[in-house]
């Protein structure tokens, strides 16, 4: 497999509205992408099309080798999303929602509350783990965001301005848990509109308007 | 950071969970956020029950029927109904929330049997009902409420209710899969509950209102219910109540329940 993530020519619009014009895009694996661009440049379009959360309307794409259209449950197990705003639940503490989401991946109970264990400990949210996510800063959602997201050990994760809103320093913590989890294996595309932040990040970048 | 647990040699069994298991999992979420609220739960399952019970007993009771003893023995059926079927609109509050918010597209995005969210909080739901129905049974008790048909009818009447409110919280469940605010569906949803809620006979007798007036009430969903729950409780049900009452718990459910379902499944999928 040459590329963990490839896009030909995607095109989505809604009501008549072009919102994605044509992405073309090649990821390696343990690569991190950036997809930089404006506001309402098409990035989470693209990235919910990619994620088998969206039919495009043209184009053709394929991801961890499966294609997106006829393989959209190949595509689901081998990836993990984390939208612009932090998929958790947030009336469950930090804790509950690692174990859920790790029961819903199909560890046995036991081996989910150890999992959720590490991982709090590494995003740094054990002391916060019997929280709930509500009272959580964003900084630290989006950690467990990420956290949540490992849990499967996904080939891809698809990061939609996993940045946006963050104080400097939650900045450069999510930062390197990213180059952490490339370095591990796991392929990266991520979206933000600072070109900074591709630019730090970002093995290659691809801009979208 | 340390993330040695992504090593592969790291990497624990996983097993795709079977629908019952989801479907038990979300169960247990729903258990979750009312450990978690339980302050909401105490208000919602206690307390307000008995405040109503109290306040329908006296008021009505004292004005309509003249003696508070005879009247709860008319009333607290119906106060059953009423207490339990404006909770079970959370099921659509629950749904929508997942919907409006992230947590939705990462459901949609794991290989588990998507419908368990529906279903899972769905049937947690129930054990609220159910404390609430004790409550209110309980504090009838204490006020003079005598089932003539002792406990085999009190617990007959206490499953029905939960039954009808099963095939209520499917409206409301629908209703959540279709509007876009969490608040947008208690909204709704509440405009439809109380005016049925009062325009029925939970609270008087329909026997001494005029024809007209008297057939439109009786043909209310939730006087039907409360009929039912009458009938056990007291032991005079008889055949068509019985039909009727079924019926009018199995209809939302057999529409709206298939509805939610493709309605959550197929969400901004467009
Ligand atoms: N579900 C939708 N319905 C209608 N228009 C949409 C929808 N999602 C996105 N759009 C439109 O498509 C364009 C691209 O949006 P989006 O992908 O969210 O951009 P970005 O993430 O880069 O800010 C915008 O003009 C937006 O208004
Ligand atoms: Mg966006």
């Amino acid at each position: 497999m040459a590329y963990v993530i490839e896009a030909h020519d995607l095109r989505k619009s809604f009501r008549g509205q072009e919102a994605v014009r044509g992405v073309d895009l090649a990821v390696r694996r343990g690569e991190i992408f950036a997809l930089l661009g404006p506001n309402g440049a098409g990035k989470t379009t693209t990235i919910r099309m990619l994620a088998t959360l969206l039919r495009p309307d043209a184009g053709a794409a394929r991801v961890c080798g499966c294609d997106v259209a006829a393989d959209a449950d190949g595509v689901r197990s081998r990836i993990s999303v984390t939208g612009q705003y932090a998929a958790l639940d947030e009336s469950l503490t930090g804790r509950q929602n690692a174990t859920l989401f790790a029961r819903l991946h199909g560890y046995s109970r036991r081996e989910a509350q150890a999992q959720a264990a590490e991982l709090l400990e590494a995003f740094g949210l054990a002391d916060a783990g019997g929280r709930t996510v509500a009272t959580y800063s964003g900084g630290m959602r989006r950690r467990l965001d990420l956290a949540v997201g490992i849990l499967s050990r996904p080939e891809a994760m698809f990061l939609d301005e996993p940045t946006t809103g963050l104080d400097p320093q939650s900045r450069r913590e999510l930062w390197e848990a990213v180059r952490r989890l490339a370095k591990a294996g796991t392929t990266i595309l991520l979206t933000t509109q600072y070109l900074e932040e591709a630019d730090q990040l970002a093995d290659r970048i691809g801009f979208i308007a | 950071m340390n993330l040695s647990l992504l090593s592969e040699e790291r990497k624990p069994a996983m097993r795709r969970p079977g629908s019952l298991t989801a479907t038990a999992l979300f169960a247990q979420r729903t258990l979750y956020h009312m450990r978690n609220n339980g302050f909401g739960l105490a208000i919602e399952a206690v307390v307000s029950p008995i405040v109503l019970l109290l306040i329908f007993t006296f008021l009505f009771g004292g004005a309509i029927e003249g003696s508070v003893s005879g009247y709860i023995q008319y009333l607290l059926p119906g106060i059953l109904v009423l207490t339990v079927v404006p909770m079970s609109v959370y099921s659509g509050t629950t749904l929508c929330n997942d919907l409006a918010k992230g947590v939705y597209a990462r459901f949609r995005t794991m290989p588990f049997w998507q419908p368990a969210a529906v279903f899972g909080s769905v049937v947690a739901e129930g054990l609220r009902y159910a404390a609430a129905l004790l409550v209110v049974l309980t504090a009838g008790l204490a006020l003079g409420f005598r089932p003539d048909d002792g406990i085999a009818g009190a617990a007959l009447s206490g499953l029905y209710v939960l039954f009808f409110a099963y095939g209520a919280s499917w409206v409301f469940a629908f209703i959540g899969t279709a509007a876009k605010r969490p608040e947008t569906v208690s909204g709704t949803s509440m405009m439809i509950v109380y005016p049925l809620l009062f325009a029925s006979n939970v609270l008087v007798d329909t026997s001494t209102m005029p024809g007209w007036l008297q057939a439109a009430i009786d043909a209310n969903p939730i006087s039907i219910a409360v009929e039912l729950t009458r009938g056990l409780i007291h032991g005079t049900a008889d055949a068509l109540d019985i039909a009727a009452g079924l019926g009018v718990g199995l209809l939302p459910i057999a529409v709206f329940a298939p509805w939610t379902v493709h309605a959550y499944l197929t969400k901004g999928l467009r």
